[in-house]
């Protein structure tokens, strides 16, 4: 009885706890083991009861002696029926080596979000303020603004079109 | 009047016209274009903000 | 030694309104050589020069260390970009005129720096003097008018006709219009030297005049300050007129320029 062993030493209460559950996981969980306990009394309550017959008490008392020939071939006839559970935990083995690997990849992609999110983080913060930004920067990053201000000096206009309806029209007349 | 004296208007007329022309050389070739690429990055960066 | 000394000596027992635009050598070189050449460095183009130095320090200066956002001194310099462009847009045309704009700009910059030079006391105001107004106006209405003739041709002449003008009248109308456009190279040059020399001389005249009441006593300095409170209002006046002349300047050589290029 391994599974039952197994289910002997998991310590539900930490289980919540160090996880960290919360809500349906937890409600899930409970769920589980009590069902796990409902099942492990009923087990042990069966295996209380008595399993032996007295026939020949039956024997003594009934007439019809083929009923009780019946009854008691068919009892010693009757095995429990033993259940192979070993595929079911190598499914659950193989089920639980998933788990665990989807988790740890999980892990992985979180830690890597999480340093990209603390590159952006100390990005934002050690930023110089929008007034201190240069042409020069924006230029730098936007290669176009070059190409586009040498295309229209080249062609002799010397305004850029939609900027005096954005920024407003500085002309004094 | 002293400006109507003309010995030396070739020589006015000379200064300025070569200050005239390296002025329109230089507005046309480094300071204007200035302009139009300041123009075009606030541009720029008012579309990138929306 | 003896030149400055008589001339610190002209200027003041003998000053006449005028000898402030006189030009004087401040370096020359006589080159025996190349047929005799007298090859100086006058007042005038000092000042000129000085002047193409300042428009250079200010737009290499006032860029508000290339930013996005600019201060004052590079709103200013933005201002002025706009404010030239918005004449070259409407005098002479918003697309193809644009082209002009930066011997607009240039013309303008030249003419404000060196009238602003002039209201310096003790300077030198370049754009007083008449043959350098009527030389850039002459090559100006000359510009226009090959800019013309290289855009339409020979149909350049209907710029002489005006729109709907009955054919008798023809003669007399092109005469007057071709009179009047030669007039322009006249106008515009004679325009601007005649404002600054004449606001220069006013000046001088005034100065002078109060100069002689306010020496003259202790009560007649007093009474001199109302004379020299007229002097500093002439002043402001002048300066407004530098920025109107170099503005009116631009303006109709914008106009000259369209003039070629459309025909009405």
């Amino acid at each position: 009885m391994a599974a039952r062993s197994a289910a002997l030493k998991v310590d539900w209460a930490k289980i919540t706890t160090s996880l960290g559950l919360r809500g349906q996981t937890v409600a899930g969980l409970q769920a589980f083991k009590k069902r796990n306990d409902d099942v492990r009394r009923k087990v042990q309550q069966l295996s209380e009861l008595p399993t032996t017959v007295d026939f020949a008490h039956y024997r003594s008392v009934l007439k019809n002696q083929a009923v009780v020939d019946e009854i008691e071939k068919r009892f010693t006839a009757f095995k429990p029926a033993t259940y192979d559970v070993s595929r079911q935990l190598k499914a659950i083995d193989v089920f639980e080596a998933e788990a665990v690997k989807n988790a740890e990849a999980t892990k992985q992609k979180v830690d890597l979000e999480l340093k990209d999110l603390e590159k952006t983080l100390a990005n934002i913060e050690s930023a110089r303020p929008f007034e201190e930004l240069t042409v020069d920067e924006v230029a730098a990053a936007e290669p176009s603004i070059d190409e586009k201000t040498a295309k229209l000096v080249s062609k002799g206009r010397w305004s850029v079109p939609g900027y005096k309806e954005k920024f407003g029209d500085l002309s004094v007349l | 009047m002293p400006q109507l004296v003309p010995f030396y208007f070739v020589n006015e007329i000379t200064f300025t016209f070569i200050i005239l022309a390296i002025t329109v050389y230089i507005l046309s070739k480094y300071i204007l274009p200035r302009f139009v690429r300041l123009f075009l990055s606030r541009t720029f960066i008012s579309k990138l903000l929306g | 030694m003896n030149t400055l000394f008589n001339t610190v000596n002209f200027w003041r027992y003998n000053s006449s309104p005028l000898t402030q635009f006189e030009i004087k050598d401040l370096i020359s070189i006589d080159t025996p050589i190349l047929g005799n050449l007298h090859i100086s460095i006058t007042n005038i183009g000092f000042y000129l020069t000085m002047g193409a130095f300042f428009l250079l320090i200010i737009n290499l200066l006032s860029t508000n260390y290339n930013k996005l956002i600019g201060n004052s001194w590079s709103i200013s310099q933005e201002s002025l970009y706009a404010t030239l462009h918005s004449i070259v847009v409407n005098q002479i045309n918003p697309k193809n005129g644009q082209i002009y704009f930066p011997f607009i700009y240039a013309l303008f910059i030249f003419i404000l720096i060196n009238n602003l030079i002039g209201m310096v006391p003790y300077s030198f105001a370049s754009t007083s003097h008449f043959v350098l107004t009527f030389a850039l106006s002459f090559t100006i209405v000359l510009g226009a008018t090959i800019l013309g003739f290289q855009k339409h041709g020979l149909e350049f002449f209907s710029l002489l006709v005006p729109a709907g003008c009955p054919l008798g009248l023809l003669p007399l109308l092109v005469l007057i219009e071709f009179i009047s456009y030669l007039a322009r190279n006249i106008s515009l040059g004679l325009r601007l030297a005649a404002n600054i020399l004449s606001g220069h001389m006013l000046l001088h005249i005034l100065a002078g005049f109060t100069y002689n009441i306010m020496t003259s006593g202790i009560i007649f300095f007093f009474l001199g300050l109302i004379p020299l409170a007229f002097i500093i209002a002439f002043s402001g006046l002048e300066l407004g007129i530098a920025f109107i002349q170099a503005q009116v300047f631009v303006v109709l050589t914008s106009g000259y320029i369209k003039d070629a290029l459309d025909l009405h």
